[in-house]
Formats: structure tokens, sequence, C-alpha cells
């Protein structure tokens, strides 16, 4: 106990007297959270629209003034000619709207018209949005007119009413806000890559000057000195996940629904987990350089591509689905969506938290196996 | 010129030498391409959807069916109540409830108004919008039908009723394939982690084991040292350019409709912003963590903050000034342009004239700071 207390002192003094990583370390993911609860909102709104009026009729500015006030399209061009293409090129414009010449005459001598609707593809979400909504405006138009056509003829107008209507409710999180869901998944994303590279580096710089050595020869057993690795790394991580949650509770506005006593315990196991991934990307490597890029490749982009971060699992080819299974980020993000926006507890997320378990277990064990055959 | 040849040979050996970092270079982009190629859409299917009939009718069946039949949606467990759809999204089994109510089919055969609930689990926020999005069009297409069906027995009265129809067509990218934005858009963050991450710890590794000092101690001019640093990464930059096009149109098949010399003029304008990133990058550290730490910070921004997946559009207005700053941004509406809009210099002027600015500026404020420090 007490050579592990002796090596975490002397971590920590590393890590103070390096008072530049340390802030690193600390204020960085903060800038990160705080920038990216704001930017990575999928919810598309606003996409740059042109409408192109041949008609120039009340009728026809009524069609617009639904489609702006939809609030999912911005007109930012009315264009006097066919132009549209130059501007969809241009990327000045995403959806152009053209409304043919005598629509309102053939809307109200009970002809059929049509509206033409041209959507950039290239960004595929945000055209499935332009698609899905226009179609939607314009389907809601078209029944208004029905509905006045029958009246002008004095026809049943309880018939045009809609036959079948939807009403939906939404759970945990009512307005569908992506930054409930994007920033608890951020605090994986930005621990796991945070302990993992600063654990990785520091035994590496270790290694690279030869002070490794020098601890090995000493009597301190290998797992004594993993544990004396380690526990200045748990505090900072523990502090980081504090200042993480507390900002995205105060700052962002994220309901806490769950037990906070479950949500730190499973941040203790993550960190764990981690924290011992750390440590074997530090016994595979020799300098520096591999060792961050190795931690780069192994935190950040499984975390952020196969955890369902952002992206579905569900979605994906079947392969890179049974790859989801070793990404430990993946079984943390349901816990932590769980009791951040459901409130969920031990009963439902206990597989996930067992899993956790099993990957800090498996980890902490190999590097304990690895650093103590590096230097037998 | 001899000396920055030597030079970039110099880098060359070194890099070879490293066995572990050649595979990191150029297994890594590969690893990316198949991961951005399969994995980076967020369109969802199979949503997991538990079925609450109360009518249990023919004509609640045909809504229910109409559910499974698009694809969208699979049934993953019924129940009789709506009280019982908590369970079933608090055990991450369902994302949607679909409660069709009693009394629905004599509703719709009545000419009245019938009503289908949804009950969505809003705390994955995209597969909630989606679900939602999928259902209401299913059930409006549904509720279309049987209006059709009404509206018949008038039409046989008054032939023409006016309506809009809606004519929608998609440009560019017909089908809507995720692939097809972001491979092209793969080929920006490639050149940026190579040129960005490994040239600044290059630097800082030399300037670790002291050698960079007996460099600069040799009659080598300052810019034929940075030179000669900088050259074998842009070598490699642009093999990996070349590698992303041929993965990108022989194996993804990505449209390339414009001009490839045009695409490999204005890489080298992209070049300039990110080698000039890796250069300040190299002067503000001292040793290769903390080169890596500081990449890493205009590393997360330029994927973050460019539109390689977030719209920028979305942002909040004050997170989109700094977007102005991503070199990224620009280069990448170049890239997705030339590839799939097949659109030249005329669509695309301001946004070189912005990349060409960044990249002088970024370039020179990084080789005044590299000289000032080793003058």
């Amino acid at each position: 106990m007490k050579m592990i207390k002796a090596i975490a002192a002397k971590e920590f003094i590393h890590i103070i007297r390096d008072p530049r990583t340390l802030g690193i370390i600390l204020i960085l993911p903060l800038f990160q959270l705080l920038m990216f609860g704001y930017a990575l909102s999928l919810d598309i709104d606003s996409i740059p629209t042109a409408v192109y009026d041949r008609d120039r009729t009340a009728t026809s500015r009524k069609l617009i003034e639904s489609f702006s006030s939809s609030g999912y399209f911005n007109i930012t061009a009315r264009p006097v000619q066919a132009d549209f293409a130059e501007r969809l090129d241009d990327g000045r414009i995403k959806v152009a709207i053209v409304i043919p010449e005598g629509f309102a005459e053939d809307l109200l001598s009970d002809k059929r018209t049509r509206v033409q609707v041209i959507v950039d593809g290239s960004d595929p979400t945000l055209a499935r949005v332009g698609v899905g909504y226009s179609s939607a405006i314009i389907g809601r138009f078209s029944s208004k007119a029905t509905a006045e056509s029958l009246y002008r003829r004095g026809l049943d107008v309880t018939r045009s009413a809609a036959p079948v209507q939807t009403s939906s409710r939404v759970w945990y999180n009512p307005e569908l806000r992506s930054v409930n869901f994007i920033v608890p998944g951020l605090m994986a994303l930005i621990l796991m890559t945070v302990t993992t590279i600063t654990i990785s580096l520091a035994v590496v710089r270790e290694k690279e000057k030869g002070t490794l050595e020098n601890l090995i020869i000493s009597p301190i057993k290998s797992w004594e000195l993993i544990l004396g690795k380690i526990a200045p790394y748990v505090v900072i991580a523990f502090l980081e996940a504090l200042l993480i949650t507390a900002t995205g509770m105060l700052w962002f506005n994220v309901p806490m629904n769950g037990s906070f006593i479950l949500l730190l315990m499973s941040m203790t196991i993550y960190v764990a987990g981690t924290l011992g991934l750390g440590l074997v990307i530090s016994a595979a490597t020799d300098s520096q350089q591999v060792a961050s890029f190795g931690a780069f490749m192994a935190t950040f982009l499984p975390s952020f591509l196969l955890s369902g971060f952002v992206f579905p699992i569900k979605s994906m080819p079947f392969v890179l689905q049974l790859l989801t299974y070793i990404v430990p980020a993946r079984y943390f993000l349901v816990v932590i969506r769980g009791i951040f926006l459901k409130g969920t507890g031990f009963d439902i997320l206990w597989p996930d938290l067992l899993a956790l378990v099993v990957f800090a277990a498996l980890m902490l064990t190999i590097a304990s196996v690895r650093l103590r055959r590096a230097f037998a | 010129m001899n000396r920055i040849l030597m030079l970039a040979r110099k880098e060359f050996i070194q890099l070879k030498r490293d066995k572990r970092m050649i595979p990191l270079v150029f297994i890594a982009p590969l690893l990316q391409l198949i991961l951005f190629g399969y994995v980076v859409q967020t369109e969802i299917k199979d949503i997991g959807m538990v079925l609450v009939d109360g009518d249990r009718t023919a004509e609640s069946r045909v809504m229910a069916e109409r559910f499974v039949n698009t694809g969208y949606f699979t049934i993953t467990g019924r129940a009789d109540a709506e009280s019982q759809i908590a369970g079933h999204i608090r055990a991450e089994k369902a994302t949607i409830g679909v409660v069709i109510p009693e009394g629905f089919e004599k509703n719709v055969r009545n000419g009245r108004t019938a009503e289908v609930m949804l009950v969505i689990d809003g705390s994955d926020s995209n597969a909630g919008v989606q679900a939602q999005q999928f259902a209401t069009r299913i059930i409006a297409a549904r509720s279309q039908e049987l209006m059709g069906e009404r509206l018949a027995s008038v039409r046989a009265i008054a032939p023409k009723i006016s309506s809009v129809e809606p004519r929608v067509r998609v440009w560019y990218n017909p089908e809507l394939k995720s692939v097809n934005f972001m491979i092209p858009g793969l080929m920006g963050l490639i050149i940026t982690i190579i040129t960005t991450i490994v040239t600044s710890l290059a630097i800082v590794k030399e300037r670790e084991n002291g050698t960079l000092e007996q460099l600069i101690v040799t009659p080598i001019k300052r810019w034929e040292l940075i030179s000669g640093k900088i050259l074998p990464f842009v070598v490699i930059a642009f093999i990996e350019i070349g590698l992303v096009l041929v993965v990108a149109l022989g194996w993804f098949g990505v449209p390339f409709r414009g001009n490839i010399l045009l695409l490999l003029a204005l890489c080298v304008a992209f070049l300039f912003t990110t080698v000039g990133q890796g250069l300040f990058v190299s002067t503000v550290s001292r040793t290769q963590s903390q080169a890596l730490l500081t990449a890493w910070f205009f590393m997360m921004p330029a994927m973050m903050l460019s539109g390689f997946i977030f719209p920028i559009a979305n942002m909040p207005a004050v997170i989109q000034w700094f977007t102005y700053a991503v070199p990224l941004r620009y280069f990448l509406v170049i890239v997705r342009g030339i590839f799939l809009k097949g659109v030249g210099m005329s669509a695309l002027w301001d946004e070189v004239l912005m990349l060409s600015l960044l990249g002088i500026l970024i370039f020179s404020v990084s080789v005044l700071r590299f000289r000032k420090r080793y003058r």
C-alpha cells in the first residue's frame, strides 16, 4: 500500500510540474464540450431555398408563405428567371421551388396543377428533410384547395376532412433536442480519449527516458506499479467527469433523471477500463509518437463511429455491427443516456455495466501481464 | 534545391526506420475510408416498434401492416394497453409505440376523423425525429388513400376537383447515398490528419532528440530546412489523395463529374493551410505529447465545424462565425462540388479565394514563428 502511495505521489508531482499538460487535460475537454454541445446538431431547419414564382398571385404567395412559416425553409432568393441551377451549383441554395404560370387560375377553375421542387441531394441528411417537408407542405395546401373546390360546387365539404390523423407524444426529451442526446455522448467520448492518451503518454515518456527501468528493478510488484500509476489519473478523470457533468446539467440543461451514485459508479468502471487500455497501448509501444497515434486510433475513432454516438448501430453492415460489441463506449453510452434521460436504474442497465466491468478487468490484467513481461 | 532534396530524403529514411509509423500513416486512412464509407449514415432502419391494436379490425390491421411493409419499422412487441409501452421503451426494445384506439374502423368508415397515437422515445433525438417523420408519413399516406376512396363517390358527380401535385426531384445524388457525401469529404480530413499531426510530430521529435539544433547550425537556410521537412509529407498527402480517389471511384462508385486537374490544384492550396498548422503547432510545443494535444486542438474543430458531418447552417450564429476560420470548410465545398456537381472555378471562386487567403496567412505566420525560434 505504501508503495502504491509513493508511486502515486511521484506521478502527481510529474503532472503538477507540467502545468500546461494539466491545463490541457482539464480545460480542453470543457472547451470541446461547450463547442460541440452547440455545434453538433442534427436538427435541420432554415434550409436555404429559392422560390421561382412564375404565377405571382395571392394564391402562389400563400403557398410560399406556408413554406417560410414552417421554419424548415429559409427563402433567401426570389429569382425572376430560371437561374436556380447556378444557385444550386454553387451551393447558395439547397432547395428550389418552381410555381408554374397559371397556378392560381388552375386551382380556381377546378383543375390539377403541379409545383416543382428541386433538392440538392449532395448532403443526404438535409435532402431527406427537404424532400419530406416540401411534400408535406404541398400536400396540406392541396387538401385545402380540394376542400375549397368541393365547397364551390356545393358538395359535402366534410368529406375532405382527413380520414386518419396522427397525434404524437415524445417521452424523455419532448422537444427532441439533439443536445440532450449529444452531450451525454460527448462525455463518454471525451473521458475516453483524454484518459487513454494521457496515461499512455505518461508511461511511454518514462520508458523513453529510461526511468521506468529504475522502477522495475526496485522491489515493487507490477500490480502495485500499475495501481500507483493509475491512481492520479483516476482522480483527474473523476474531476473531469464532474466538470463535464456539471456543465452538461447547468449550462446545457440536460435533464438528470437517474441516480447520481449509479452515474459516478459507472463512470469509475468505465474510466478504469480506458486507463487500462492506455496502459496496454503503452506496453506495446516505445515512442510517444506511436503511442499517441495508437491511442487516438483505439479511442477516438471507434468511440466516435462505432458506439452509436451519432450513427445508429442498426444501420451498419452486419460485420461492423459485430465489431461494435468490443467498443466499450457502446455500453457506456447506453448507461449514461439511460441514467440522464430515462432515469433507468441498475435493474435495466446491469448487462451493459457488466460488459464494462469485463472490459476493465481484461484491460488491467493484460496491462499487468504485458508490463511485467516487458521488464522481466 | 539540392539541400532540400537531401533533407527530404533524410526525412523519408527516418520515416521508414520508424517501422510503426508507415502502417499508421497508410493503414489509418484506409480504415477511415472503410469506416466512413459504411458507418457514417444517420438514416435509421428497422426501428423497434410496439403495437397496441385496441380496435382489432380489418382496417386497423391494414394500418399496422403499412408500418411493417415500408421497411422502416420492425414490430418487436405487442401490448394490450398504452400503459405497457413504457416498459418496452425503457428496456431499449422499442423506439416507438403505435396505438390504434378502439373505434378506429368505425370512424374511418363513417367519414369522421380517426386517430393513431404515437409514443416516441426522444432520448435518441435522431432516431426519435426519424421515427416520428416516417410514422407520420405512413399514416398520412394511408389517410390520403382513404380520402381517395371517399372522393371517388364525389368524383362520379364532379370529375374535376382542384389539387396540387408536388413533383420533387433530387439533383446530384438522386438516391441520397451517404457515401457520395462522406467519401469526398474524407479526402479533406485525411489530408488534415497527415499533414497537421504528422508534420508537427516529426519536427518536435527532432527537437526532443536535439537533432534540430544540429541542422540549424549547418549552413542550411531556414526556408530550405522548412521545405525539406515538409516535402515528404506533401508527397505522402498526394499519395493518399490518389488512394482516396481510387477507392472512392473504384470501390464505392462515387461519381466524379468535375475536372481532376482543378481538384489537384486546389488540394495544393489546401495543403498550405494544413502544413502551416502543423508548423505552427511545432513552434508552440516542446514535447510530442504537447504537440499531439495541440494538433488535436486544430483537428477536432476542423472535423466538427467544417460541415463534414454536421451542417453548418444549423449551428448558432456565434459558432458559424468560427467556421469561417476553418480551412476545411471551404475545401469541403470545393471537393464535393467538383465530385458531385461537376462545377468549375465560376461556382467555386469565393471558396478558392478564402482558402488561398487563409493559406497565405497561416503559412506565413507559422514560417515567421519558426524562423524566430531558431535564429
